[in-house]
């Protein structure tokens, strides 16, 4: 991994991982779940209680051990509200985005960060997002049958 | 404001400058990251925003003099349940922001309509055509497709018999059928008719949702915008995961 070293050579940039959330605890906790498993630890996970009416207390302590985690309370109802008091929040050069809905892969946090170093000009970095649903709904099968005419267009 | 990038095949490396003020390309934030500088640059996220605060934060950071680089290996999985109602409010909502979008990132009121563009690279991005671009006495953004043209027939086809203007009725009728033709008949697959239908149902239903929510969002701040209604699918689904 010699490209790491130089990648990773000093200053070393640090991240922090925004989730907004409004309840929904269990989908919560399995993103949480996803970021202790990453090949690059974030160093700060920034969740963003956007109003909620029910208890995030069990997720919280499930995580407070395993992941440095920062817990803030947003009360205007609005994602750009949530985003921007975890961007106020957060203290990483880097802040990365996802939702209580999502599960990133474990080079996530690594692979977001990496092209940082490459140009001081890069201000975002965006990655693919692969969509689960039920297969075997109306809508998901909708979904597949657009992406196969869309292929069959090329 | 629609280039989505995660609906792109993009090699990893910078995204391409904006064709036009209109389709830019964004970062949804489901997976995204900011170097803290560019975010104080650009100034947070806007809370006018209804949806798309995303594809503004895209646009403004861009503006700011940064770069926008797509890494294709930093993947996250999005689990969503997707009913129709809930489709339809999707769709809906997409279309709601965009006007706010449009007038808040053009300097002047202008008139612009655009065409679906075949993307010439192979890959699977949405390009459009600006075909007219006038200065206008407010802001109208117009997308004509084969789903505007059938109708703009339907509502020219009314007026006609209502004004008992019959030549004119029988024309509007001919384009009501030739918009029908190439908007259900550009996803018909003969060995699967019902199938095909029902899709194209489905299809129409995400289509009106997408262009309602435009055209109401477009009333409240004062735009007249008809959606670009040649949105890609979204990339994978669980099938495909499992597949590959």
């Amino acid at each position: 991994m010699s490209a790491d070293e130089t990648i990773f050579s000093e200053p070393r940039l640090t991240a922090s991982v925004v989730i907004v959330t409004r309840n929904r605890p269990g989908p919560l906790a399995r993103a949480l779940d996803a970021l202790t498993r990453q090949t690059l630890a974030p160093d700060e996970v920034v969740v963003v209680d956007n109003n909620s009416t029910v208890s995030y207390a069990n997720v919280i302590d499930r995580f407070t051990g395993q992941l440095p985690l920062k817990v803030a309370s947003e009360a205007e109802v609005g994602i750009p509200f949530a985003r921007n008091r975890g961007i106020r929040e957060s203290s990483g050069d880097i802040v990365l985005f996802t939702d209580d809905d999502c599960v990133p892969e474990p080079q996530w946090v690594e692979e977001m960060v990496r092209p940082f170093y490459r140009d001081p000009h890069i201000g975002a970095v965006g990655g693919p997002l692969i969509s689960v649903g039920d297969p075997d709904s109306l809508v998901e099968r909708f979904y597949a049958a657009e992406r196969e005419a869309a292929r069959r267009d090329h | 404001m629609i280039i989505d990038i995660t609906k792109c095949e993009y090699q990893p490396g910078y995204m391409p400058p904006s064709e036009s003020g209109l389709f830019h390309p964004f970062f949804p934030t489901a997976n995204v990251a900011f170097r803290r500088s560019a975010l104080e640059r650009a100034g947070g996220f806007d809370t006018r925003c209804a949806t798309g605060e995303d594809v503004d934060m895209s646009v403004r950071v861009a503006r700011a003099g940064f770069e926008l680089w797509h890494q294709p290996d930093a993947r996250v999985v999005h689990y969503d349940r997707q009913t129709l109602p809930g489709m339809w409010l999707q769709w809906f909502n997409y279309g709601f922001g965009h006007p706010y979008l449009y007038r808040k990132h053009l300097d002047r009121a202008r008139l612009q309509v655009y065409r679906y563009r075949p993307d010439q690279s192979g890959s699977d991005c949405v390009t459009l055509r600006c075909v007219l671009d006038i200065p206008f006495p407010f802001y109208a953004m117009v997308f004509l497709g084969s789903f505007q043209a059938l109708h703009l027939g339907l509502l020219m086809s009314v007026l006609c018999f209502w004004m008992g203007w019959m030549h004119g009725a029988i024309a509007s009728l001919a384009l009501v059928g030739v918009s029908a033709v190439v908007y259900f008949g550009a996803r018909f697959d003969f060995r699967e008719p019902l199938r095909s239908i029902g899709m194209s149902i489905l299809r129409y239903i995400a289509h009106a949702a997408y262009s309602l929510g435009g055209l109401v969002g477009g009333l409240r701040r004062g735009v007249l915008f008809v959606e670009a209604t040649c949105w890609r699918p979204r990339k994978n689904t669980a099938g495909e995961e499992a597949a590959r």
